[in-house]
């Protein structure tokens, strides 16, 4: 689904990511893991075209390098970015509009209803400001935003920052039942476990390198992962 | 200062005030869209106003096509303006404060222009004559057209803002421009279309001003610091804020001009502008952004 | 020796070229209509260009003086010439007023309140008749002077000769003024505010200071008009001159003062020269303001690449790196540090406490309030509650700048340098200074010797980083490891007691992160306290003499590199539930 090869960022003279190459499956959740600095939420800012980036990306076999955000998300990207920069001033059901770029007004209040399904506490406070929801509900709002332009992947930027552990097993859940619908999805957390427990595959980043990958099973049960957060 | 004066001061001033809270209401949406301040939205309100007589003078159109081509002027220019010195400088590192000085060259070029090439006489033309009278008070129709237009594009605007997918772009650019690329939005084209409608807005105000306060090219270079004030008072980038203050200054004017002579009326104006500056930037209502 | 070549030089000017232009008294009034337009372009390159404020308005300064100046002369008959010492006085005034503005608005606001202030001087004069004779304004003879018309020189001769000195005067101690660290400390403001303050300078006092001298040398400008208009007019206020000006200066040359001589010498000579278009001479201006900030914002003096190279430090009286220790400070201490955003508590309680020349680390998750926390500390937010000491003595809510002469300096996660100045100047602009705008005017043995001890510090810092070979370059030119060692030069020219660091490592290879860890363990040989907040977890351990952590803005674990790696909460915060599982070997 996603083929991403030799990708490299920068941020004017700084470096975030060297030639960073993975692949997705439809189907399949991958996480990156890795201390902070380490260029996790700036490879997902590359997929999505909100830096500036060398190498290839294609997704389902749509070359999407080159292409500015707003076609990329056309194509079939979507992100939830990490602190969920919902927005504050209008309600859920607006918030929920915005995000469906490219659909009809039917289809989007089908998907509207469709994310009120999975997200219920969202339907609750529909007609509220987003601004007066609590983070865990901000971050669902997050997610159902980026679901409503339909996305072939979801990239999700550190969606378990601040939240309650609850809230974190409850969004664990909803990867899986995306995945099972057929979503590609592609995620960036710092917490090990979270992420761990939360995909399929995982790659290691450190300072922007690509430094280990493989199943996620195997990695959980990996010493080196904690040598690699906690710097021995 | 009889009961009389002060009903027929509030009447010119309600129509006075529509006028400064359209111009201050595109001002305003311009900087929570594009976190800019256009020095030369004053001059599209003249560009609109040169429109008008134009299209009335030259063209020897009717009222209403001549207002047309005053939106049609306006907006154009404001397209120009984007173009030249707002859109490519919005990327760049001191981008905010290069517009600053791209779009006071721009005023400066329109308002001088204007001056040479079409003169400083004033141009009287005629919108919609007649009036009504309460008594004593007298209303111009031309003064009903500008509170009841004013009135109907106050609630097109709030519609297109609530109601269609453009204008929840635009609030949400508003909101963070860096979510709204992130969902998708077109932010540049959003940008673009909103500079644009503003400077629309202003051309607009200033074809049905025109017939009422007449036209010389200097009409938007006196009329840009009054939005300054309504727009910083009402706080920056707060849309009711901006039509709030825009009645209240407008009614202020008003009435300080039976009073004192209209120049030391303006000096006091802006002289609230300064108060405000100092003691709160974020406007009176406080939702301003500083 | 040079100094007296250009003193000579100099008056060889004042005297030469009004001679030489005797018979032409027209050529000669467009000679002075340059110095003056040449001084008033001066004044907003001052403060546009020098310190990176953009003023509409700064034709109210001059026609502040050429009003104070014609009215001195005409109601009080004062003597002309003499009228020019106090006329840049009310400029001087309104530019304090301005100046102090200034703190509560930037950018934008501050180019708005200039419009309009100068909007309303120019309504004011021209309807306060009995003051100012309103729009007729104030008519002023031709201001002789005796004995020089005796001796058979021209009126415009000794004007404009007089003119001329004023200019040169003005010049010499702008340049002077400019190089001094008053200069230096406009250059950082201009740059980064907050840089500015974390190094110990008085922003606010910095900026009235160069409005104020901005307004006097445009009231004095104002003032030497007078002569050349004989009747001064509340167009003398009008935003076409703030527009002049401010093209003078732009045009010229932001940051130049050559250009702005030359931007004045343009522009007197421009209308006499477009005076067939004269009606479209100020649309004319106004398309040339939007091509220079457009296409070519360094303004001529760019095209002719006037911008001053910098200049490779002499290394004079170096106090060589190996003299460098830094004097134990006292210790530091936080109590219950909170801090709320509306109903987000971004810090929770925190207190810590660093003793004198320990290297301490801030560690934490993401989010877990540590750039906060060091916000906190040193006095760039102001806390929701706890208190903050230093030896002892409460530093809660200082100003940044006062933190820092007490000895807290505190470096920031984005670098910020002066990417336009020179790596020297960037270390430099930081090293403490008393000096005031006399003194550096003035000059003289004194201050060149202080000047010299700056520079050798300066030069000392920049070693012990190790980027001596790069003192001339362009700060902006450097590689991205070596922008952070100058931040952290700069930080330490700041004298700290305590070096507060932001993140240093982020954005760093292997090799850079190395360098800078061996930077950070060579300052601390020397005694100086180091706090550090970073992500790099590599790093910290092995730096630290002992580790805070955070998580969710509260308290987490403190205590030794050792203890902190292994305890269970730290190890859970940062990976998940305890990393417990079987085969997992603890180090």
């Amino acid at each position: 689904m996603l083929e991403v090869n030799g990708l490299t960022i920068r941020y004017g003279p700084v470096r975030a990511v060297s030639d960073l190459s993975l692949v997705i499956k439809g189907g399949e959740s991958v996480a990156l893991i890795g201390a902070n600095g380490a260029g996790k939420s700036s490879v997902l800012r590359g997929i999505l075209g909100l830096a500036q980036a060398g190498g290839s990306i294609v997704l389902d076999g749509c070359k999407l390098d080159g292409l500015p955000a707003h076609r990329r998300v056309l194509s079939g990207v979507a992100l939830s970015p990490e602190g969920r920069h919902i927005f504050a001033g209008m309600t859920v059901a607006e918030n929920l509009a915005v995000g469906a770029v490219n659909v009809t007004d039917d289809e989007q209040r089908r998907l509207a209803d469709e994310m009120y399904g999975l997200f219920p506490r969202l339907f609750e406070r529909r007609e509220q400001e987003a601004g007066s929801l609590s983070g865990g509900e901000q971050q669902m709002l997050a997610i159902a935003r980026a679901l409503m332009s339909k996305p072939k992947l979801l990239m999700l930027d550190e969606p378990t920052l601040g939240l309650a552990p609850i809230i974190v097993a409850q969004i664990v859940v909803l990867i899986e039942n995306l995945t099972k619908r057929g979503l590609a999805v592609l995620l960036a957390e710092q917490n090990a476990e979270v992420a761990l427990s939360a995909s399929d595959r995982a790659y290691v980043l450190e300072t922007g390198y690509l430094k280990r990958g493989g199943a996620s099973r195997d990695l959980a049960e990996d010493p080196a992962i904690q040598a690699d957060y906690l710097g021995f | 200062m009889t009961w009389d004066l002060i009903l027929q001061q509030t009447v010119n001033g309600v129509a006075h005030g529509m006028s400064l809270a359209l111009i201050a209401l595109g001002l305003t949406m311009v900087f929570g869209v594009l976190h800019i301040i256009n020095f030369a939205h004053g001059e599209l309100y003249m560009i609109g106003g040169l429109g008008l007589v134009i299209g009335m003078t030259h063209f020897h159109l009717g009222y209403v096509p001549s207002l047309a081509l005053a939106i049609v002027a306006a907006g154009a220019i404001a397209w120009l303006v984007d173009g030249v010195g707002v859109r490519p400088l919005l990327d760049q590192k001191d981008g905010h404060s290069t517009v600053l000085l791209t779009t006071f060259a721009i005023s400066m070029l329109l308002n001088e222009g204007a001056l040479a090439i079409w003169g400083p006489s004033p141009v009287r033309v005629d919108g919609f004559e007649g009036l009504t009278s309460f008594g004593p008070i007298v209303v111009t129709n031309q003064r009903w057209f500008v509170i009841g237009l004013g009135l109907v594009v106050l609630i097109a605007i709030e519609f297109i803002l609530r109601r269609t997918h453009i204008g929840k772009s635009v609030r949400a650019i508003a909101s963070s421009a860096y979510a709204a690329e992130v969902v998708g939005v077109n932010v540049r084209k959003v940008r673009t279309i909103t500079f644009v409608a503003a400077g629309a807005l202003a051309g607009l105000t200033g074809g049905v001003m025109v017939p009422i306060t007449m036209f010389t090219p200097s009409i938007g270079h006196n009329i840009i610091i009054d939005a300054f004030v309504v727009v910083v008072v009402g706080g920056m980038g707060s849309a009711t804020g901006a039509v709030v203050c825009g009645l209240l200054v407008g009614l202020a004017q008003a009435y300080l001009s039976t009073l004192t002579s209209e120049q030391i009326g303006s000096a006091m104006v802006y002289g609230l502008l300064l108060i405000t500056l100092l003691v709160r930037p974020t406007g009176l209502t406080g939702r301003g952004r500083a | 020796m040079k100094s007296l070549l250009l003193i000579l030089l100099s008056a060889g000017v004042v005297v030469a070229v009004p001679a030489a232009m005797g018979g032409y008294p027209y050529y000669m009034g467009v000679a002075v209509y340059a110095v003056v337009l040449a001084l008033f372009g001066l004044s907003v390159n001052l403060t546009v260009g020098y310190l990176g404020y953009i003023s509409f308005g700064h034709a109210a300064f001059f026609g502040l003086g050429a009003y104070a100046s014609a009215m001195l002369t005409s109601y009080l008959g004062m003597n002309y010439w003499l009228t020019l010492l106090l006329a840049p006085l009310p400029g001087a005034l309104l530019g304090v007023l301005v100046g102090f503005a200034s703190l509560r608005v930037g950018g934008a606001y501050f180019a708005i309140a200039t419009l309009t202030a100068a909007e309303i001087l120019h309504i004011l004069v021209n309807n306060l008749m009995d003051l100012t004779r309103g729009p007729l304004g104030i008519r002023v003879p031709r201001p002789k002077i005796e004995f020089l018309a005796n001796l058979g020189i021209d009126f415009y001769q000794y004007y404009l000769g007089i003119g001329l000195l004023v200019l040169l005067l003005v010049v010499a101690g702008l340049r002077r003024l400019l190089a001094s660290p008053i200069g230096r400390s406009w250059a950082v403001i201009k740059e980064s505010a907050p840089l500015a303050e974390s190094i110990g300078i008085a922003t606010l006092r910095s900026r009235v200071l160069n409005i104020a001298l901005s307004g006097a040398i445009a009231g004095l400008a104002g003032a030497l008009f007078v002569p050349r208009t004989l009747v001064v007019t509340p167009e003398l206020f009008s935003s076409g001159l703030s527009a002049t000006g401010l093209l003078i200066a732009i045009l010229g040359g932001k940051a130049t003062l050559i250009g702005s001589i030359l931007g004045g010498v343009v522009f007197a000579a421009l209308p006499e020269a477009l005076r067939f278009i004269e009606e479209y001479r100020m649309a004319i201006f106004a398309l040339l303001l939007l091509l220079v900030v457009r296409i070519q914002p360094n303004g001529l003096a760019g095209l002719m690449s006037f911008r001053r190279r910098a200049r490779a430090p002499e290394v004079a009286t170096a106090t060589t790196s190996s003299d460098l220790m830094f004097k134990p400070g006292e210790a530091m201490e936080v109590k219950g540090l909170s801090k709320q955003f509306g109903g987000l508590k971004a810090v929770s309680a925190v207190s810590l406490r660093f003793e004198p020349g320990e290297t301490v680390g801030l560690i934490g998750p993401n989010g877990a309030g540590k750039t906060t926390s060091l916000s906190l500390i040193s006095g760039f937010l102001a806390p929701s509650a706890g208190e903050v000491s230093f030896g002892g003595k409460s530093v809660s809510g200082l100003a940044p700048h006062r933190l820092a002469r007490l000895g807290l300096v505190r470096t920031f996660q984005h670098t910020a340098i002066c990417g336009r100045l020179s790596v020297f100047d960037n270390v430099l602009a930081a090293v403490p200074n008393t000096e005031t705008v006399f003194t550096a005017i003035r000059g003289g043995q004194g201050y060149r010797e202080r000047e010299a001890r700056r520079r050798g510090l300066a030069q000392a810092y920049l070693s012990q980083v190790g980027l001596s070979e790069r003192a001339a370059d362009e700060a902006g030119s450097l590689p991205y490891g070596d922008q952070k060692l100058l931040s952290i030069a700069v930080a330490l020219a700041a004298q700290p007691k305590v070096l507060l660091l932001d993140e240093p490592a982020a954005g760093l290879n292997h090799t850079e992160a190395r360098a800078l860890a061996s930077l950070l363990k060579s300052l601390r040989e020397r005694g100086l306290t180091i706090v550090i907040v970073d992500h790099n977890l590599k790093m910290i351990m092995e730096i630290s003499d002992r580790i805070y952590v955070l998580n969710r803005g509260e308290s987490l674990a403190d205590g030794s590199p050792q203890e902190v790696r292994n305890n269970p909460a730290v190890i859970e915060a940062y990976l998940g539930t305890v990393w417990n599982k079987e085969g997992v070997v603890h180090a």
